[in-house]
């Protein structure tokens, strides 16, 4: 047992050493900045300031709480049953996390205008509404990212016997079904409220400055007013909420109700209705399409009608000399590297710091899921400023470098495939690892053979998301100084930013084409996934 | 279980030590507003860098970082001219917003993360001046560049360049076409104009600055009769113009003085004159300087990059690719700027002093008045 003691004790160190340089310190140097009694006192007793932290801590419990709400319903569809399109309705939850920010809300807006909410009590431009439907859009898809990954590995023979037993729908989904759930929901329910919380283009875009949140106001006392002390105290309250948030998560995740029987066959108990099932690709269709069809819509609509004139503009024409200057081609490529990269870090990093979360030692498990999940929980804003004054001498002179983006980027994607990879960790029985074991197969050989395919899909999910956040350039990514390359979400910012058809239209047209990449891709996974998964 | 509390003390203390290492090091952040009693472009007693032909040969085979804001591209190939006629090599450094991107340099200032900055505009300039982020250096182009733009007189930003935030309209969208700042709170153009948030966009603190500098203490009273004007606020220039304008749910829009030009340029298909035009009244002049930063390890180099970038090759490139006015008066304009770019005659100005000592009790006045 020494082995696993010291490969335990090796991977908690090699995991520690690179949060602790790439986010313990720049974040805690920037924290710093905020530690006096006067500054705490000025930051509790402005009304702003706690007028938006209020709003913060409500709007996030109230998208996340809907967002797996929505997500569960959407889930249980589609693992449930067999029909025709599943693949690409299920692939379809995913648009919201690969269109930018700035798109989908300025699909809303035209959603907003198009259904002429502006003077009803639904408008969603510049209310707590609109903020909390767009929080919706983008959390359900790891809702159903989550639930899908985990939900088939329940036992459904239980089920199956409490239906035997004359038990009625309802009592089965609430007595057997939801508690075998509960680690999926709350890890989804924790991601979305981590996201909810710290979301910053939508409340921007969509709530003006007229809904602050604690993320817009420290962008605004950080980047805008120069007045570092305040950014910093709001960071460090963020922070406290999101540790507290955290720990209480942990509580319930401990104790889990592990599956022996991975291997039945049974699959589901009630049949889902049709009613259901068309209910369902509706919804999808419909909020999750629909800012996918304006979209679509735009990019292809020219004053001289329907084409593809901006596709060819943007992929055949680039080396025109007028459009030249935009480099989409370049930014293509550069893209899909950094993707790629970022995905490596979070899937190793996340797998390593998935076995630190189903750790046999409660402090070592518990204290994990505080720290791994803490990076989505921080400020984008503050984390970004953060490494410019601390990577900053002798070693660690490397704020600048071009692969800080992708590193950043696979720190935000570690914690999201460790939570989705110890899920299914601890639905694995230990008692087929112990006859492993018994029989002379080392700790690699369990791994290899047991662990690793069981684990596959939902190891896969998380690295699918990692690359959907770093194409799509989330969250500290922009607050870091870095060369310039272009990118596709930085293309779409450059052509967004000047005026003309062609560049409206281009910038429409490279979003789709970032979507489609990011769709692909994720697909892509998601098939590999499947078919090593059925090896078990 | 013993190894592991071992473990979680180590980390405890070491994540103690790691956040209270900082507060007593030396890279402290210097506070502002003390000083703002005091005009920020008074003498500043930094040395000011000299180039010389002698140092210009040792900077051969440098490499030096420019420091942008996001929007910034770069002119095809000019950086390779420059590395071709002085061995230096310029690497581009990619920020955020002008605001970040000062804050940023504010914040790790003497010890900055690049060489010379590109950008930094006139409603910034103080919180760098105030916080010593630049050292003085006149390039040799200094007596090329327009004097008015010229705010900095010891030189530690030079003027790069310049652009007039004005208001943009559809030319066919009026019998009478809006003239004036004032017409917008006419019953004539009552539901027309769209805007954006001073505190998240440039165009709509420019928009903001000229009523300050059109009505002085009167401004609030022009954004009251702009709301029961039925005024609209967005958070970026992106949404105003593409959403409310290009829709043409609103036809005046805060923008600027060049977008008639990448109107024409950009369009799908050709046309032949812009369809937007501008109100020349009352635009508010953007001047965007740039500078060596304190504490780079290549002063000589970048003193040269300064250079190259105030020459009339580097000026007579960037209004194709920024849309935005070369400082130097020797730098001809593309030809479709001077066919379609219309001639501000008297852009609105405020002093840098005035911006940074009231920028936050206006912008706080503003949402007040216009957004709650």
């Amino acid at each position: 047992m020494t082995g696993t003691y010291k490969t335990t004790a090796l991977a908690f160190l090699s995991l520690l050493a690179f949060y602790l340089i790439f986010f313990f310190y720049p974040i805690g140097k920037i924290l710093a900045i905020g530690l006096s009694f006067s500054s705490f006192e000025q930051a509790f007793t402005s009304v702003s300031i706690r007028k938006a932290l209020w709003f913060t801590i409500w709007q996030a419990t109230v998208s996340s709480a809907l967002s797996v709400a929505i997500g569960l319903c959407i889930s249980s569809v589609f693992v449930k049953s067999n029909f025709r399109f599943k693949r690409f309705l299920e692939s379809l939850t995913f648009i919201p996390f690969v269109m930018p920010t700035v798109v989908v809300a300025s699909a809303f807006i035209s959603v907003n205008e198009l259904l002429r909410l502006d003077n009803s009590p639904l408008n969603l431009q510049g209310s707590a509404l609109g903020i909390i439907v767009a929080h919706i859009f983008f959390n359900t898809s790891i809702v159903v990212r989550t639930l899908t990954s985990t939900w088939p590995m329940i036992d459904f023979e239980s089920e199956q016997a409490a239906q035997t037993l004359g038990a009625n729908r309802i009592q089965i989904f609430f007595q057997i079904t939801l508690p075998q759930l509960k680690s999926g929901l709350i890890s989804a329910g924790s991601l979305s409220f981590l996201f909810t919380f710290t979301s910053f283009g939508v409340i921007l875009i969509l709530g003006g400055l007229g809904k602050a949140t604690i993320e817009t106001e420290i962008w605004r006392y950080a980047t805008q007013r120069t007045e570092f002390e305040t950014a910093a105290v709001l960071g460090i309250i963020q922070l406290l909420v999101v540790v507290a948030m955290l720990t209480i998560n942990n509580k319930f995740l401990t104790t889990d109700s592990r599956n022996s029987n991975l291997l039945s066959k049974a699959r589901y108990s009630h049949p889902v209705s049709k009613f259901r099932k068309s209910a369902n690709t509706i919804f999808i269709l419909g909020f999750f399409g629909f800012p996918f069809l304006v979209l679509l819509e735009r990019s292809l609509r020219t004053p001289a009608g329907y084409s593809f004139a901006y596709y060819k503009q943007l992929l055949w024409e680039n080396s025109a000399e007028r459009f030249a200057i935009f480099g989409a081609r370049k930014a293509i490529f550069n893209s899909l590297i950094w993707g790629a990269l970022a995905m490596l870090i979070a899937t190793v990093l996340g797998l390593i710091a998935a076995y630190l979360l189903t750790n046999k030692s409660k402090a070592l498990s518990q204290f994990s899921g505080v720290f791994l999940m803490l990076p989505l929980g921080a400020s984008g804003v503050l984390l970004g400023f953060g490494i410019l004054i601390s990577l900053n001498r002798g070693f660690f002179d490397f704020r600048s470098e071009w692969w800080i983006v992708p590193l950043a980027q696979g720190l935000l994607g570690v914690g999201i495939v460790a939570r989705l990879s110890s899920n299914a960790i601890k639905k694995i029985d230990p008692t087929i690892r112990h006859a492993a074991s018994t029989l002379g197969a080392s700790s690699v050989t369990i791994w290899r053979r047991i662990d690793f395919p069981i684990i596959t899909k939902a190891v896969i999910a998380g690295s699918a998301f990692s690359f959907a956040l770093a194409i799509g350039e989330f969250g500290a990514t922009s607050f870091l100084v870095r060369p310039q390359r272009p990118t596709i979400p930085t293309t779409i910012f450059n052509l967004l930013g000047r005026p003309g058809s062609s560049t409206f239209g281009q910038a429409m047209a490279l979003s789709v084409i970032l979507a489609v990449i990011t769709w692909l891709v994720v697909s892509l996974l998601d098939r590999t996934g499947s078919l090593s998964s059925n090896d078990f | 279980m013993k190894f592991i509390k071992l473990l979680l003390g180590l980390i405890v203390t070491a994540s103690i030590i790691l956040i209270f290492l900082p507060s007593c090091s030396d890279n402290s952040v210097n506070e502002t507003g003390n000083k703002s009693k005091e005009s920020c472009l008074k003498e500043s007693g930094l040395k000011e860098i000299k180039l010389t032909e002698e140092a210009k040969k040792s900077a051969l085979g440098e490499i030096i970082d420019l420091v942008v804001y996001d929007a910034f591209l770069a002119p095809e190939g000019v950086f390779e001219r420059f590395k071709d006629e002085t061995g230096i090599t310029v690497n581009i450094l990619t920020t955020a917003d002008t605001g970040t991107m000062v804050s940023q340099a504010v914040l790790t200032s003497g010890n900055p993360v690049g060489d010379v900055m590109f950008g930094i505009d006139n409603t910034f300039l103080c919180k760098a001046l105030n916080n010593d982020v630049f050292v003085p250096y006149k390039p040799g182009t200094w007596n090329e560049l327009r004097e008015e733009l010229k705010l900095d007189a010891s030189g530690r930003v030079v003027p790069v360049d310049y652009g007039d935030i004005c208001l943009n309209y559809w030319k066919d969208s009026f019998s009478i076409s809006p003239t004036t700042i004032n017409d917008l709170a006419t019953s004539n153009f009552s539901g027309q104009f769209v805007t954006q948030n001073p505190e998240t966009s440039a165009p709509g603190m420019g928009f903001l600055l000229s009523t300050i500098a059109v009505f002085g203490d009167d401004w609030e009273d022009f954004w009251t009769e702009l709301r029961s004007n039925d005024v609209a606020i967005r958070s970026g220039w992106s949404e105003a113009y593409y959403e409310d304008f290009y829709s043409k749910d609103r036809k005046i829009v805060t923008s600027y003085a060049t977008s008639p030009v990448a109107e024409y340029i950009f369009a799908d298909p050709p046309v032949e004159a812009p369809p937007t035009a501008i109100i020349t009244d009352s635009c508010f002049r953007s001047i965007e300087f740039t500078g060596i930063l304190r504490g780079t390890d290549s002063p000589i180099a970048s003193a040269m990059l300064v250079d190259f970038l105030t020459s009339v090759y580097f000026q007579e490139m960037i209004p194709e690719t920024n849309f935005v006015l070369p400082a130097n008066v020797n730098a001809k304009l593309p030809e479709v700027f001077l066919r379609f770019l219309e001639d501000v005659p008297n852009a609105v100005s405020i002093s840098p002093d005035d911006i940074d000592a009231n920028r936050n009790t206006w912008t706080e006045r503003w949402t007040e008045l216009v957004l709650r």
